[in-house]
């Protein structure tokens, strides 16, 4: 069951610059994902929730290109989402973040941010050439520097030239932010951005997520943390068994029984 | 200015702990001209090389040894030790380099020097085409079919004779240069700056957006992907500058030997090349030099370990290898950290902005 459009008081103006219709993914005869259908607009931040197991993660590596959908349609913007994971991330400008933080241990946290923003430097294999020329006589990266000094700040990341081993879970899932908002997307996703975080990140986190969906950036959410999530979003999905069991505002999707069902048993009826 | 657009604080150095103002401030001034030092360091041993090589003759043969050794190491760092690729063609791209020059001046009558652009780039085309045909494969089938490539190329060296020159091998014509014949101590000191030179750029490399992504595609291929690059193209551009930087190698020690010959291009040089840079350090290029410099000094020198040389190389690798994972140079860095952090000052540089 969802609801929907303005009567329950989602925001429907707006681009929409996330869509997913009737997407699914199986593994075998495993349906990990069931004909979901979702949109996410300009400036909004949408929470997708479940229990584990529930096909969140699926739907992000999907809409990413990690894997393949089986059925369905995806869109970023006007673009038709196909191709390799690195091929999507460039035509359509998205960023994401991993469930476990994917980071390079024995390098810095400079390091490991900066790549967020370089990817349209290395569009081609002639570019990339290019790039290793270049960077053997002029890194060029002050101006990066700059942003990721201003972004660590904001998120409260401390000690850009500390190696990732010495973080914490909670700082290396800023890290990943930090990385991922480098690049200015136009979708954002996050998974699992609040697992192991102190209060004062998922603070930083909050503020960050503010200023950026200000600037007309989409935001999708993926965690199992209802309470977090749902005091940052405009919009809450619930995931069970690979399907989408409710949309609404976060208030009428606490208050729904299809959330009591999924999270405390019975009946969702 | 309002609070959105003020610039953020860029960590400021640290006042000098009181009491320590000597070595501290002393630390704080090569950490803020760490860059300066490597030059000046590195050029002070490369002056010392320099200065070995000015005596007798055999000295001369030796530093051209270790430069072309440094050369193959410095070659396999970006793609092994940056990049995670694990090509085994080395003794291959050596032999165009070597080739290319013999080829050039024996059959075409140009100088040998040509030769040397020439293996660079149809290695680097080499390492494109043998980085392709893996590119869905994962590391095992690369290091296999380059091992195979390597192994193929002595067997085309040995057979092909009309080619070649069979096992006898070809003479390299001593280089000229604006009509001048290039002498050994000239080609032994162009060797040395050679080395420097590529080491001095593959450390920049190493910290560009370049040598960022790929060593985060050694450990991190998806997060290189999720950023909008391809990890399979970025492996392949690596391959390819490693391949030419080996080919350099190669033509520097044909023309310092004047011949080109199968045997010295053989599978050997890859099983000591891969250690090179695990003994001498992998987080810096200098310490692929290192370990170059050690395998020759062990493998070709030392009258006193002379046949036991090689045994004693592999002793001292898996010892390294055991207590000090990062190499030689590892083992100095954390030394300089223990240092730093008595004298109550980083060992890192903590500026935003470097």
């Amino acid at each position: 069951m969802t609801t929907d459009g303005a009567a329950s008081g989602v925001r429907d103006t707006g681009e929409v610059l996330l869509s997913c219709v009737d997407v699914g993914k199986s593994y075998g005869g495993v349906r990990a994902v069931r004909d979901v259908s979702l949109e996410v607009r300009a400036g909004e931040i949408v929470g997708l929730v479940g229990p584990n197991g529930a096909g969140k993660t699926t739907l992000v590596d999907v809409i990413t290109g990690q894997q393949q959908a089986n059925t369905g349609d995806i869109r970023i913007g006007a673009i038709e989402m196909t191709g390799s994971p690195s091929r999507r991330a460039r035509l359509a400008g998205f960023s994401r973040t991993f469930q476990h933080p994917q980071l390079a241990l024995d390098m810095t946290v400079r390091e490991n941010i900066l790549i967020g923003g370089v990817g349209e430097r290395f569009g081609s294999p002639w570019r990339i050439f290019g790039q290793a020329v270049a960077g053997a006589f002029h890194p060029g990266t002050k101006a990066l520097d700059r942003r990721i000094a201003e972004l660590a700040n904001d998120l409260g990341i401390h000690g850009l030239h500390r190696e990732v081993a010495d973080l914490t879970l909670g700082e290396q899932r800023m890290v990943e932010v930090a990385r991922a908002l480098l690049r200015r997307p136009r979708v954002l996703l996050l998974d699992e951005p609040f697992a192991g975080g102190d209060p004062r990140g998922v603070s930083g986190m909050t503020n960050a997520l503010s200023r950026i969906v200000e600037q007309g950036c989409a935001v999708l959410v993926v965690d199992h943390n209802v309470d977090i999530v749902a005091s940052l979003v405009d919009r809450l999905v619930l995931m069970d068994q690979g399907a989408v069991a409710f949309q609404g505002t976060p208030a009428q999707a606490l208050a729904s029984a299809q959330m009591r069902a999924v999270y405390f048993g019975g009946t969702a009826g | 200015m309002t609070e959105s657009t003020k610039k953020p604080p860029i960590q400021s150095e640290p006042a000098v702990p009181a009491g320590r103002g000597g070595p501290a401030a002393l630390v704080l001034l090569l950490r803020r001209h760490r860059w300066s030092a490597e030059v000046v360091v590195t050029l002070a041993a490369a002056a010392l090389l320099v200065a070995y090589g000015s005596g007798p003759s055999f000295r001369q043969d030796y530093v051209v040894l270790i430069c072309t050794y440094g050369l193959l190491a410095l070659g396999m760092y970006v793609p092994y030790i940056m990049s995670g690729s694990l090509s085994l063609a080395y003794n291959a791209y050596l032999g165009i380099g070597a080739y290319a020059c013999a080829l050039i001046s024996t059959k075409a009558g140009w100088s040998s020097l040509w030769g040397v652009p020439i293996g660079m780039v149809l290695s680097a085309a080499i390492a494109v085409l043998l980085g392709l045909a893996t590119r869905k494969l994962t590391g095992f089938y690369l290091a296999g079919v380059t091992l195979l490539f390597g192994v193929a190329f002595q067997v085309f060296l040995l057979d092909r004779v009309s080619i070649t020159g069979g096992a006898m091998g070809m003479t390299v014509a001593r280089p000229e240069l604006f009509g001048q014949s290039i002498k050994r101590y000239q080609i032994m000191v162009v060797g040395v700056v050679l080395v420097w030179v590529v080491g001095i750029l593959l450390a920049r490399l190493r910290q560009s957006p370049y040598g960022v992504v790929v060593r985060l595609r050694k450990d991190v291929p998806q997060v290189v992907e999720a950023s909008g690059i391809s990890a399979g193209n970025t492996g392949i551009v690596s391959l390819a500058i490693g391949a030419a930087i080996g080919s350099l190698g190669g033509s520097l020690f044909g023309m310092m030997g004047g011949v080109a010959q199968p045997e010295s291009f053989g599978l050997h040089i890859i099983f000591l090349a891969i250690f090179m840079p695990l003994l001498g350090g992998q987080r810096s290029p200098w310490g692929a030099v290192l370990g170059a410099l050690i395998v020759v000094v062990f493998t070709f020198e030392l009258d006193l370990v002379e046949d036991t040389g090689t045994l004693i190389f592999a002793i001292a690798i898996l010892l390294v290898l055991r207590l000090a994972p990062e190499g030689l140079l590892g083992l100095v860095g954390k030394g300089w950290q223990r240092f730093c952090r008595r004298l109550g000052v980083s060992g890192h540089d903590d500026r935003g902005v470097r």
